[in-house]
């Protein structure tokens, strides 16, 4: 086992390396100079000289990758361009903001996923439901599906608050009350998705001989379900999920959005509204590394759940 | 043969599977009669399209939410299953009834070890077990079907596995809990000839131990002759002829028996080629309208178009559905 991570995490690192310098090059590079940020479009080429010079921009892309990685290790980040705050301080507090929406969308979207997906009965109207509810959870932008979650909750019944963000210490209703819209508009598209391809991979193990022979046994169709089908369907979603937690990592930019919610996803379109590159750079370090780990633990989970992939 | 008072273990009466309804309607079983003694051995011989899978899942009561047991009753000792909700037959499914499978390598479920496999299995029909009795039941079985060092083969996933091996282990999950019948489908089809020999062996072995029953469905003459006391012959859907295997085997009246028996490779003659029955079994949406072996009857008449011939006797149990038989003085 600890060879296996260890063999993955070779592969890994270097990937992170290369991904991530390719990531400062763009951003710090190619998007636009930092100078002209700062100083303005007419500012005189002798001032942006002087200005690279001071921050180091005029130095070779590797050395200023190893500085910005040197520096994060240490907790600095770099100031924003925007509001001359640390990036750190900025980032810092909307952390533990994405991450809870992301722990609750995918509790919510996983655990929704495999068990209506699963439960034997009433086989044809909860599949033709979900197969409805998919078409909708996918084709509707989240920004409408929240907008409107809002006006019929919140503006016509009155049950929950509009939007907004209140912490742990305003009372755990009041901080559940305002994640409820938000979760559940994020989690309709994962559920949507995750369904998809759980219900394709559920149909086909579904007809495996083993499936067959476990029936055969005399044991429940709720056994046969989830001991016999489930495990060997959720195979490939591991990895579809790995992938969108770590997206969501990132920040949910369109949900966040509309609920006011001061995660990094409205950070991060803040941040690109104003070019503020050392803001940018780091969300999309954050999003990367959240990728990367979880398309790990993706695979550390299946090596766990599968007993042929361990040899 | 057997005295009258006692039931047969099996009596199937009319059955008939549907899938699909009014128009569309098709019959995969359509109106099949079998009789399985206790500790006995009815061999079920028929091409693929037959429906002998299909009555064989009938059986178990696992016939595919597709479709349905349209008629006929299916009698374990006296009670009819035909139509029993899933879950009462649950309590028969691996107790009473056990069923082995084509397929060795696709038979068990990759994510688990045969132990535990097998323990599901006498978990199903004994709750009160503990684990420990339950893992030594699971090693005693393996040794019962011959598993070297089955003390170790016990935490073994069925990919390290060979496909004997699974098949052994598939039938020490099938006499986990003692049954009076075991439904065998075509056990022995995907194994290698030398293996498929130490499985019938070893069948025939624990049938003398355990004193089951069993129906063994094989499209292989040659394993039918090794094992079977009672032999139906299907063809789309229906018996054609049924009696003792030596009734079939040196007596055979049905055009088709005589057929399938024509199509055996034999040492004793020396031909170019081998005999074959021309064409191939109608699939059950497509049936003829008279006789379902007529299109490909060497013996057809008009009559044989015209109507479905039921099944005769022909001496004893001996029974056979063919207007023209006995045909072997035609033959001649």
């Amino acid at each position: 086992m600890l060879n296996f991570v260890l063999r993955r995490l070779m592969w890994v690192l270097p990937n992170i390396v290369l991904l991530t310098f390719l990531l400062f090059a763009v951003v710090t590079n190619w998007l636009g100079s930092p100078a002209s940020m700062m100083l303005g479009t007419d500012a005189s080429p002798e001032a942006v000289a002087e200005l690279n010079a001071r921050y180091g921009f005029d130095r070779p892309v590797v050395v200023q990758y190893l500085q910005w990685i040197g520096n994060a290790a240490t907790g600095d980040f770099g100031r924003s361009y925007a509001t001359r705050q640390p990036v750190a301080e900025m980032i810092g507090p909307a952390i533990p903001v994405t991450l809870e929406l992301t722990f609750w969308t995918m509790l919510l979207a996983i655990s929704a996923t495999l068990v209506i997906n699963s439960i034997p009965v009433g086989k044809h109207v909860v599949g033709a439901l979900t197969t409805g509810i998919s078409i909708v959870g996918v084709t509707v932008p989240n920004f409408l599906l929240g907008a409107t979650l809002i006006s019929i909750f919140s503006v016509s019944l009155g049950w929950l608050p509009t939007t907004g963000w209140r912490p742990w210490s305003d009372g755990i209703f009041t901080h559940l009350q305002h994640l409820i819209l938000p979760v559940l508009t994020l989690s309709a598209y994962y559920f949507s998705t995750f369904s998809m391809i759980y219900r394709a991979e559920y149909r086909q193990v579904e007809q495996q001989l083993f499936v067959r022979v476990a029936e055969a046994k005399g044991i429940s169709r709720r056994a046969v379900s989830f001991l016999h089908v489930l495990p060997n369907a959720i195979l490939p979603l591991v990895v579809y999920i790995g992938t969108s937690i770590g997206n969501l990592v990132g920040g949910a930019v369109v949900t966040e959005t509309v609920f006011s919610i001061p995660g990094l996803g409205r950070l991060f379109v803040s941040a690109i509204a104003r070019y503020d590159f050392p803001v940018m750079l780091t969300m999309g370090m954050i999003t990367l590394a959240g990728v990367m780990l979880m398309n790990l633990a993706a695979e550390l989970i299946l090596a766990l759940l599968n007993p042929q992939i361990r040899l | 043969m057997t005295d009258p008072k006692t039931p047969p273990l099996l009596q199937v009466e009319d059955l008939r599977v549907s899938f699909g309804a009014g128009a569309h309607e098709t019959r995969a079983v359509d109106g099949i009669g079998l009789t399985v003694e206790r500790g006995r051995t009815h061999g079920i011989v028929g091409e693929s399209g037959s429906g002998k899978s299909m009555l064989s899942l009938a059986i178990m009561g696992l016939v595919p939410d597709s479709g349905r047991i349209a008629s006929g009753r299916i009698r374990l000792g006296g009670r009819d299953l035909a139509g029993l909700p899933y879950r009462e037959m649950q309590a028969i499914r691996g107790k009473r009834i056990a069923m082995i499978f084509q397929e060795p390598m696709t038979s068990l479920n990759p994510l688990y070890t045969i132990g535990r496999q097998l323990s599901e299995a006498i978990r199903a029909h004994d709750r009160r077990a503990s684990a420990r009795e339950i893992r030594n039941r699971a090693i005693e079985l393996l040794r019962r079907v011959r598993i070297p060092s089955p003390e170790r083969r016990v935490d073994d996933y069925p990919h390290q596995m060979s496909g004997g091996m699974r098949q052994r282990v598939m039938i020490a999950m099938a006499l986990s809990c003692g049954p009076e019948l075991l439904i065998a489908d075509e056990p022995t089809t995907a194994l290698d000839v030398t293996v498929q020999v130490q499985i019938l062996d070893l069948l025939r072995e624990l049938q003398d131990e355990t004193g089951m029953a069993m129906i063994f469905i094989t499209h292989d003459l040659g394993v039918v002759a090794a094992v079977a006391d009672e032999v139906s012959v299907m063809y789309a859907g229906r018996v054609v002829e049924t009696g003792t295997a030596r009734n079939i085997f040196e007596d055979a009246q049905h055009p088709y028996t005589l057929g399938l028996l024509g199509s055996r490779p034999r040492l004793d003659r020396n031909l170019h080629r081998l005999p074959t029955i021309e064409g191939a079994v109608p699939p059950p949406f497509d049936l003829p309208p008279g006789c379902r072996f007529e299109p490909r009857c060497a013996f057809a008449t008009p009559d044989c178009a015209a109507a479905c011939p039921g099944l005769r006797p022909f001496g004893g149990n001996h029974l056979a559905a063919c207007f023209r038989a006995p045909v072997k003085e035609i033959a001649r």
